[in-house]
């Protein structure tokens, strides 16, 4: 090869070298050093109770049980959350209960409810920790507890109901939904009630 | 016959309150019905009756009369009045009693088939074999 003699020759000869090995260095850098200094896995928080929680005892999240009686009324219950009650056997305690009740005549009763238990051998429902009841007859109803069936359309609350409806106010000692022989269905306000109507 | 009923005029917008041993509200075609001693009260009027049917006006939710039957005591301010039957009209502020009616104003008392109280004007028309006992108190 032609000796190089003058110094630019020799630097860029030189430089032919070097550059490629800085290259090399350059490029293993970035893949075997790469690695992010902490794991990803670690530094999203979330919360391990939840998870034993879950894997500690049976529970259901969103369950819904939903049938028709034997007189054409549609039933259907949903939950944030059901788990077998610890106390009594083959009952379920849920929370953040939904019901809805579709009466053959057309009205729908919607109840929400934060706690209830069902009760298995009854096949009824026990809503409680302030229930709320609505008709598509435009009546609302708030009380503290109410016993609904899972078999037939019917609904008994525990104590007093305070209702809006176009009647106005109503304030009542108990109020329960029950079928007149005619498969009608009717609302009952009893043990004391007053109306308030502004007209 | 004409005859003054209760001085005070009654006042159509006051507040109604209704109470009753029971109430039961048809699911399917909305119709409410007072059972068991109920008490309609307005302003100086107590209407008390054993049931009371509430009749809707049509097509909006306004309450345009309540029927009262099983017996039917009405008392406006200080004088009073009994049937059978009386229909409480709220639209036009006005009160049919029917069946026998008895109307008792201080010592004396008119019986009548019915009687029409307008609660404005505080006046009740009875009609139909009127019969009026005046007590002149001489006893």
């Amino acid at each position: 090869m032609l000796r190089a003699d003058n110094r630019y020759s020799r630097l860029v000869v030189w430089l032919k070298i070097i550059l490629p090995i800085v290259g090399l260095v350059l490029l293993s850098l970035l893949f075997l050093v790469a690695r992010p200094a902490t794991d990803v896995q670690s530094t999203i928080p979330y919360a391990k109770v939840e998870i034993d929680e879950i894997v500690a005892d049976q529970r259901i999240s969103a369950p819904t049980h939903s049938g028709v009686t034997a007189d054409g009324d549609a039933i259907e219950f949903k939950a944030k959350l059901a788990a077998p009650s610890p106390d009594k056997p083959d009952s379920i305690t849920s929370e953040g209960i939904s019901a809805r009740i579709d009466l053959k005549g057309g009205t729908t009763i919607s109840l929400t409810a934060p706690q209830a238990s069902v009760d298995g051998p009854t096949q009824t429902a026990r809503l409680s920790g302030g229930v709320e009841v609505n008709t598509s007859t435009g009546v609302m109803v708030r009380t503290d507890a109410v016993t609904t069936s899972l078999e037939t359309a019917t609904l008994v609350t525990d104590g007093p109901v305070e209702a809006t409806s176009s009647l106005g106010q109503i304030t009542a000692g108990q109020m329960t939904l029950i079928q007149q022989n005619r498969g009608v269905h009717v609302l009952v306000f009893q043990n004391g009630v007053r109306v308030i109507y502004q007209p | 016959q004409q005859v003054a009923f209760g001085k005070i005029a009654n006042n159509p917008d006051a507040a109604l309150e209704i109470t009753a041993d029971q109430l039961s509200v048809n699911q399917e075609n909305g119709t409410a019905v007072f059972d068991g001693n109920v008490v309609i009260g307005q302003g100086v009027m107590r209407l008390a009756a054993g049931r009371v049917l509430v009749v809707y006006a049509e097509g909006d939710q306004k309450i345009e009369r309540l029927e009262a039957t099983g017996g039917v005591t009405l008392v406006n301010g200080e004088d009073a009045a009994e049937a059978e039957r009386a229909d409480y009209s709220i639209a036009n502020n006005e009160v049919v009693m029917s069946g026998n009616v008895l109307v008792t104003q201080g010592p004396n008392a008119l019986t009548s088939e019915s009687m029409t109280l307008d609660l404005a004007t505080g006046t009740a028309r009875m009609n139909g074999r009127v019969k009026t006992i005046l007590n002149t108190g001489q006893d």
